[in-house]
């Protein structure tokens, strides 16, 4: 026997009771970090629509090179300065049509074109930046997906054949080299907002920021570059408040923590 | 900072009741923090203007039922991926019968679910449940009367389960 209002007030009074939330401190920063975002996403259009109007647009590469908030020794990544949908230019158009290939032949998720989940450019090591990825089907615990790293003319080619990879991970990596810079990619837990990465032998901390895709993808992507030489050694995924997640090791050897699937 | 003074007041003041409002709504209690927290955020980012407001309550829990519905809509297709590949859903010590309450409202579409909600835990009057989700007051009416019905069948006791507004 229940009553609806009095059933609801149990829910209600539990809730209230056991939920936990990060606190005033929390929200005003992520408020904050959100109306940056906004006013990001505002002056990219503006500027967009100026630079057509004068024939500039040649130049807009360089606004996807924002500043990093997080202090970092290294080149600062754009943080959320992310394009996302069907890419118009021909460097991300071409970029696309190689990681969409490469993700189509890869066994698993649904039939539909493989999506772009999100693209920046780096103007520190002159390279696109693309993730890739197919919905994952119903049940299905794997999710197909490529991060590629491109010339900023679009040419480049993926190290290997894209396999499917599992979303209950709570943090993977992968470590490729290219010419002149070295680069780490993986899936991550949808709470992360960033993933730091350590280096043997040197104090360095580069912090990669998160690549949100759609609740649908059931996992978030990261894809970090840093300079040629630096071995990275262990992974760490971290939320919005800075609260550790998940930690890996890509260099067992170097590392307490488990080795990340994928390395 | 001046733009967010008393905004730490309100939200303390606020906060649990908010994700006790949102938890039946979402029926997993890491979603309700989840969307309680952001639209906090958004709140605190226009806590200049909202301030100023008779029941700034009410703009964050209106906020808080879109982003639910949002999630919910977004994860739709995935609900049976989730429930194999994920955690179960995060639900509070309860009784049996609140716990079978909130299986069943997991059974109703969202919006029935937030219009029962709004109306029977909130309190709110038809008309402001229409207003909280941008509808008509028949269309809240007929949420109810649609949402009350599954309910009863779900849980197996028509005459026990709330009246008609």
């Amino acid at each position: 026997m229940i009553d609806l209002r009095e059933g609801l007030q149990e829910l209600a009074d539990a809730g209230a009771r056991h939920g936990t939330t990060p606190g005033p401190a929390a929200a005003i920063r992520r408020g904050r970090q959100r109306r940056r975002r906004i006013v990001g996403t505002i002056a990219a259009v503006i500027a967009l629509a100026l630079a057509v109007g004068n024939g500039a647009t040649a130049r807009l590469a360089d606004l996807s090179d924002l500043p990093a908030t997080t202090p970092s020794t290294l080149p600062p990544m754009p943080p959320l300065d992310l394009r996302s949908g069907l890419p118009t230019g021909p460097a991300e158009t071409a970029a696309f049509r190689t990681l969409e290939r490469r993700v189509r032949r890869c066994r698993g998720g649904v039939l539909e074109q493989p999506q772009v989940v999100g693209y920046f450019r780096s103007a520190e090591f002159r390279r696109l930046v693309m993730v890739v990825a197919k919905l994952p089907s119903v049940g299905e615990g794997t999710i197909c997906w490529a991060g590629g790293v491109f010339g900023l003319d679009g040419a480049g080619a993926l190290p290997g054949p894209v396999r499917p990879a599992s979303i209950a991970t709570g943090l993977g990596a992968q470590v490729s080299r290219g010419a002149g810079y070295g680069w780490v990619r993986g899936l991550v837990d949808r709470r992360s907002f960033r993933v730091r990465v350590r280096f043997r032998d040197r104090p360095d901390l580069l912090d990669v920021p998160v690549i949100h895709g759609s609740h649908t993808y059931l996992v978030n992507f990261y894809v970090g570059l840093f300079p040629p030489g630096w071995v990275p050694v262990e992974v760490t995924a971290f939320d919005a408040e800075g609260r550790q997640l998940a930690g890996c090791a890509v260099d067992p050897s170097a590392s307490a923590l488990p080795r990340c699937p994928g390395s | 900072m001046a733009d967010t003074q008393g905004f730490e007041e309100f939200y303390t003041a606020t906060v649990e009741r908010l994700l006790g409002q949102l938890f039946p709504v979402t029926g997993d209690l890491h979603e309700a923090e989840e969307v309680v927290q952001e639209a906090f955020a958004r709140a605190s980012s226009r806590w200049g203007r909202l301030r100023t407001y008779d029941v700034p309550e009410a703009w964050v829990r209106r906020v808080a039922m879109n982003l639910a519905a949002d999630r919910h809509r977004r994860s739709r297709r995935q609900v049976a991926a989730l429930h194999r590949a994920g955690p179960p859903p995060s639900v509070p010590p309860v009784s049996v019968e609140a716990l079978a309450l909130v299986h069943a409202l997991g059974t109703l579409p969202i919006r029935q679910r937030q219009a029962i909600v709004l109306h029977y835990l909130v309190d709110l009057p038809v008309e402001e449940v229409a207003a909280t989700l941008s509808t008509s007051p028949g269309t809240v009416k007929s949420w109810l009367a649609r949402g009350r019905r599954t309910l009863a069948a779900r849980l197996g006791e028509a005459e026990e389960v709330g009246n008609a507004p």
